[in-house]
C-alpha cells in the first residue's frame, strides 16, 4: 500500500472535477494564479489513510496539445510537479469525448485513477458504463461516481490509497506507430530532460505541437533532432516536410494533416472503446428539461423566451433592491451609532470628532446598506444563471449581436459580472479567445458597466436632486454601443468565430450557487471596505477644510462646457480611486437636478476604480490600460459636452 | 455540402474541413472529426450560430466555422 503525496485531478470542462475536489478536500482550497500564468488552479489537502495529499485541481480542458494556456498548465503540473497519482474525471454521458483526453494522460505514464462522473444522469439517458470493462481496456482502476450527492466518493478515497495504476496508452495505426519508434529513436539519442516520455514527446512532435510551443527554444539539445527530422524522414512518413516548426496551425493544411490522423485515430478508438463498454438500455421518457432545452434552442422562441427571462430577472433584482436596503440600513443602524458613540468616548470634542463621526459610519455603512444587497443580487443571479447552463445559451443567442462589438458571444459573463463588481468582471475576460476582444471588453467594462456600487450610489443621487434618471441610463447605453463599434472598428484583426459547448439545462443546485456567491462577494468586501473607509475620512476632511469649496473658482469653465459647478466636475475625478465615492461628494453638493444629472452621467462613464486599474495591467498590461484610460478621460468629457448641448 | 448549407433536424455525417486553420482543431477536441454523424439542431437569425448536437453535447459553432465543415446527409431515422 503506497499513498500518494501529490494529486492531480484532471478532466475537460463541466464533468463535475471541482465539486470531487470539494469532495476530498472539504474547506481550506486555496485558488491562485499558476506561476507566471492567468490561469487560476486550486490546492487543497485530502486526508487519506491518516495521512495528508496534496490535491492539485487543474483549469478544465479538453486535450492536451499546447493551444491554450490551460492545457500548458495542465502539461507543465503534470510535468513540473512531482505528481505521483491521476485523477481523470471522466463524464459517462459523453464517453467518448472524455476518453480522448484519458488516452493522452495515459502516455504521460504516472499511476492513474478514472472517475466517471455523472453516472445518474447518464442512466437516466439510458446509458449504463461498465466500470469493470473500462477497467480492462485502460488498464487503470474505474469508479462510478455521482458527485453532486457524494456518491462514490468513498470508493475514490480507498482506491487513492493503493496509489492507482500506470495504464496501457492506445496503439495508433501500423504507420503512425513506426514514425512514432522511429522518432522516440532519435529522442533517445539527444540529452532531452524535459520530463515528456520519449513517446509522448514523439507524439507531440508528430502533432506539430510541443514544437511550436518553446519547448524546443527550452531544451537545445532537441535541436539536432528537428535537423535530423528535416533531412532523414521520408515521404511516407505522416509528417510535413515544410513545416517541422512554425506552422503548426498554418490554415492550409488539410485534413489529412499529421496532426489531424493522431486526432482522428485517438477519437476513433475513444469512440470503440466507449461502445465496447456503454449498455444502452431503454431511456427514460423525455423529460421536462429537455422539452424546455428544444424551445430555449429554437432561433426565435428561444431568443424571445430568454429576453422574458432577462425581464424577470431585472425585475426580480429591482424588487428584491427596494426591500433590501430598508432592511440592511435598518439592521445597521445600531452599528453605525455605535461606532458614533465609541468615536465621541474616545475622541475630545473638535473638527476631527465630528469628521469621524460623519466619515467612519459612513464608510462602514454605505457599503453594506447600497453595495451588499445590489451585489448579491447579481451575483446569485449570475451563479443561478451559471448552474442552470443558461448563461451559455445567453452567449449563444447574444453571438450575433456581440460581433458588432468585436467580441464573441461568451463576452456576456464578464459584462454581466460587471454590473455586480467590475473587478472579477475583468478577470473573467480571460474566458475570451483572443487579445483584441479581452481589450475591447475590459475597456467597455472599465469605462461603461456601472457597478453595484455606482449605480446604488448613483440611485441616492438621482433621487436626492431629482436628476434625470432616463438621461443617465440613455448616455450609459450609448457609450456602450459608441465604444463598443468604435473599437472593434479601430482594433485590428478577426474576430474569433464561436466553438462552444452548450451544457445541458438542469435545475441548479442551491450549494453551488451558495458557493460562488460567497466567493465573489468575500474577495470584495475583503479588498474594498477598508479601502473605502480610508477614502471616506479623506474625503470629509476636504470637506471640513473648504478645499472642494475653493474649487468654485473653476466655475465659469466648467459651467460654460460641461454644465456643473468646479466642486462637482472636482468630484467627478475622485473616480480614480473608486468610482462610487464621486456620488458620495456630490450628495454633499448644492446641485441642481440638471447639474446632477450631467455630473452622475459623467461618474457612470469615468474611469475604471484601483482594483480594476491593476487588474487590467495584469490581464492587459500597461499600454492597453492605457488606452482604456484615454477611453476613460474622453467619454465623461464628451459626453458631458453633448448633454450640456442637449438637456 | 457545407454544414451552414444543412437544414435544422438534418442528421448529418461530417466527411472533411475546409481550411479553418486552428479552429479545426477546437472542433476535433469536442469530437467533430470525419467519420461523426452530427445533428443540426438549430440556425440563429441574421447569420448568428449554428446549433449542434454531437454525441450528448449540444455545441454551438459561428457561421464562417461551420462554412469550413463539409458534411453529407444521413438517411434513416434517429
Amino acid at each position: 500500500m503506497q499513498v500518494p503525496t501529490k494529486i492531480a485531478l484532471v478532466g475537460q470542462p463541466n464533468v463535475g472535477k471541482s465539486v470531487i475536489m470539494n469532495n476530498l478536500t472539504g474547506v481550506g482550497a486555496v485558488v491562485s494564479n499558476y506561476a507566471g500564468t492567468t490561469v487560476e488552479i486550486t490546492r487543497g489537502y485530502a486526508s487519506i489513510a491518516g495521512k495528508i495529499v496534496e490535491v492539485i485541481d487543474t483549469p478544465g480542458t479538453y486535450t492536451l496539445h499546447s493551444d491554450t494556456e490551460e492545457q500548458r498548465v495542465t502539461q507543465r503540473i503534470l510535468l513540473e510537479e512531482d505528481i505521483d497519482l491521476i485523477i481523470n474525471v471522466i463524464d459517462c454521458v459523453n464517453l467518448a469525448r472524455s476518453l480522448y483526453l484519458t488516452f493522452q494522460l495515459l502516455d504521460f505514464g504516472i499511476p492513474m485513477i478514472v472517475a466517471a462522473n455523472q453516472a445518474d444522469r447518464a442512466a437516466k439517458l439510458g446509458i449504463i458504463v461498465d466500470a469493470s470493462r473500462l477497467q480492462e481496456e485502460l488498464g487503470v482502476p474505474v469508479v462510478l461516481m455521482v458527485a453532486t450527492a457524494n456518491e462514490g466518493t468513498e470508493e475514490l478515497r480507498k482506491l487513492i490509497r493503493y496509489g492507482g495504476a500506470v495504464g496501457r496508452p492506445i496503439r495508433f495505426s501500423e504507420m503512425l506507430e513506426s514514425t512514432i519508434s522511429r522518432l522516440e529513436g532519435y529522442i533517445r539519442q539527444t540529452t532531452y530532460s524535459g520530463g515528456h516520455s520519449s513517446r509522448t514527446l514523439a507524439i507531440h512532435l508528430l502533432e506539430h505541437d510541443t514544437v511550436d510551443e518553446g519547448i524546443l527554444s527550452s531544451h537545445p539539445e532537441l535541436e539536432k533532432l528537428i535537423e535530423r527530422l528535416q533531412t532523414e524522414m521520408g515521404a511516407d512518413d505522416p509528417l510535413c516536410p515544410n513545416c517541422f516548426r512554425g506552422c503548426a496551425f498554418c490554415p492550409a493544411r488539410g485534413s489529412d494533416h499529421p496532426v489531424f490522423l493522431t486526432c482522428i485515430e485517438r477519437t476513433n478508438q475513444a469512440r470503440e472503446v466507449a461502445s465496447r463498454v456503454t449498455r444502452n438500455t431503454h431511456r427514460d421518457r423525455v423529460d421536462f428539461m429537455e422539452r424546455l432545452e428544444e424551445v430555449l434552442d429554437h432561433p426565435v422562441a428561444g431568443i424571445l423566451a430568454m429576453a422574458f427571462l432577462a425581464w424577470i430577472s431585472f425585475r426580480l433584482i429591482t424588487l428584491f433592491l427596494g426591500y433590501a436596503e430598508d432592511v440592511v440600513e435598518w439592521a445597521m443602524a445600531p452599528i453605525g451609532s455605535g461606532i458614533v458613540r465609541i468615536v465621541q468616548a474616545l475622541l475630545p470634542e473638535g473638527a476631527l470628532r465630528s469628521m469621524l463621526m460623519d466619515s467612519l459610519p459612513e464608510g462602514l455603512v454605505i457599503p453594506f446598506s447600497v453595495v451588499f444587497p445590489a451585489m448579491l443580487a447579481v451575483y446569485v443571479f449570475i451563479a443561478l444563471l451559471e448552474d442552470t447552463g443558461l448563461l451559455a445559451r445567453f452567449a449563444v443567442a447574444l453571438d450575433r449581436l456581440a460581433a458588432l462589438f468585436g467580441l464573441p458571444g461568451q463576452s456576456v459573463i464578464p459584462v454581466l459580472l460587471g454590473f455586480g463588481c467590475r473587478a472579477p468582471a475583468v478577470m473573467a475576460t480571460r474566458i475570451l479567445p483572443d487579445r483584441r476582444s479581452r481589450f475591447i471588453a475590459t475597456a467597455l467594462i472599465g469605462v461603461t458597466v456601472p457597478c453595484a456600487a455606482t449605480l446604488g450610489i448613483l440611485a441616492g443621487v438621482v433621487v436626492q436632486f431629482q436628476a434625470n434618471a432616463f438621461a443617465i441610463g440613455a448616455t450609459i447605453i450609448v457609450a456602450f454601443v459608441l465604444i463598443g463599434l468604435g473599437l472593434s472598428l479601430l482594433t485590428a484583426g478577426e474576430d474569433t468565430p464561436l466553438v462552444l459547448e452548450v451544457p445541458p439545462l438542469r435545475l441548479p443546485v442551491l450549494r453551488n450557487v451558495i458557493a460562488k456567491t460567497a466567493f465573489r462577494m468575500k474577495s470584495f468586501f475583503l479588498h474594498v471596505l477598508p479601502l473605502l473607509v480610508v477614502v471616506n475620512v479623506a474625503l470629509r476632511a476636504l470637506l471640513y477644510t473648504n478645499v472642494l469649496a475653493r474649487l468654485g473658482a473653476l466655475d465659469p469653465v466648467t459651467v460654460r462646457f460641461f454644465g456643473v459647478s468646479g466642486p462637482a466636475f472636482a468630484g467627478v475625478l475622485i473616480t480614480v480611486v473608486q468610482r462610487y465615492l464621486a456620488p458620495m461628494v456630490l450628495l454633499n453638493l448644492p446641485l441642481t437636478a440638471r447639474e446632477a444629472t450631467i455630473a452622475s452621467s459623467m461618474v457612470a462613464l469615468s474611469f475604471p476604480c484601483l482594483p480594476v486599474t491593476i487588474l487590467s495591467i495584469k490581464e492587459l498590461g500597461l499600454s492597453d490600460t492605457a488606452k482604456v484610460f484615454g477611453i476613460a478621460l474622453l467619454a465623461p468629457v464628451i459626453a458631458a459636452l453633448v448633454l450640456n448641448l442637449i438637456l | 455540402m457545407k454544414l451552414s448549407e444543412a437544414r435544422p433536424g438534418q442528421r448529418l455525417c461530417v466527411i472533411g474541413f475546409g481550411r479553418l486553420g486552428r479552429a479545426q482543431l477546437k472542433l476535433m477536441d469536442l469530437g467533430i472529426v470525419p467519420g461523426v454523424e452530427i445533428k443540426l439542431l438549430s440556425r440563429f437569425l441574421l447569420g448568428g450560430p449554428l446549433l449542434l448536437q454531437v454525441g450528448r453535447t449540444h455545441v454551438a459553432i459561428g457561421r464562417r466555422i461551420a462554412d469550413g465543415i463539409l458534411v453529407e446527409e444521413v438517411s434513416g431515422k434517429d
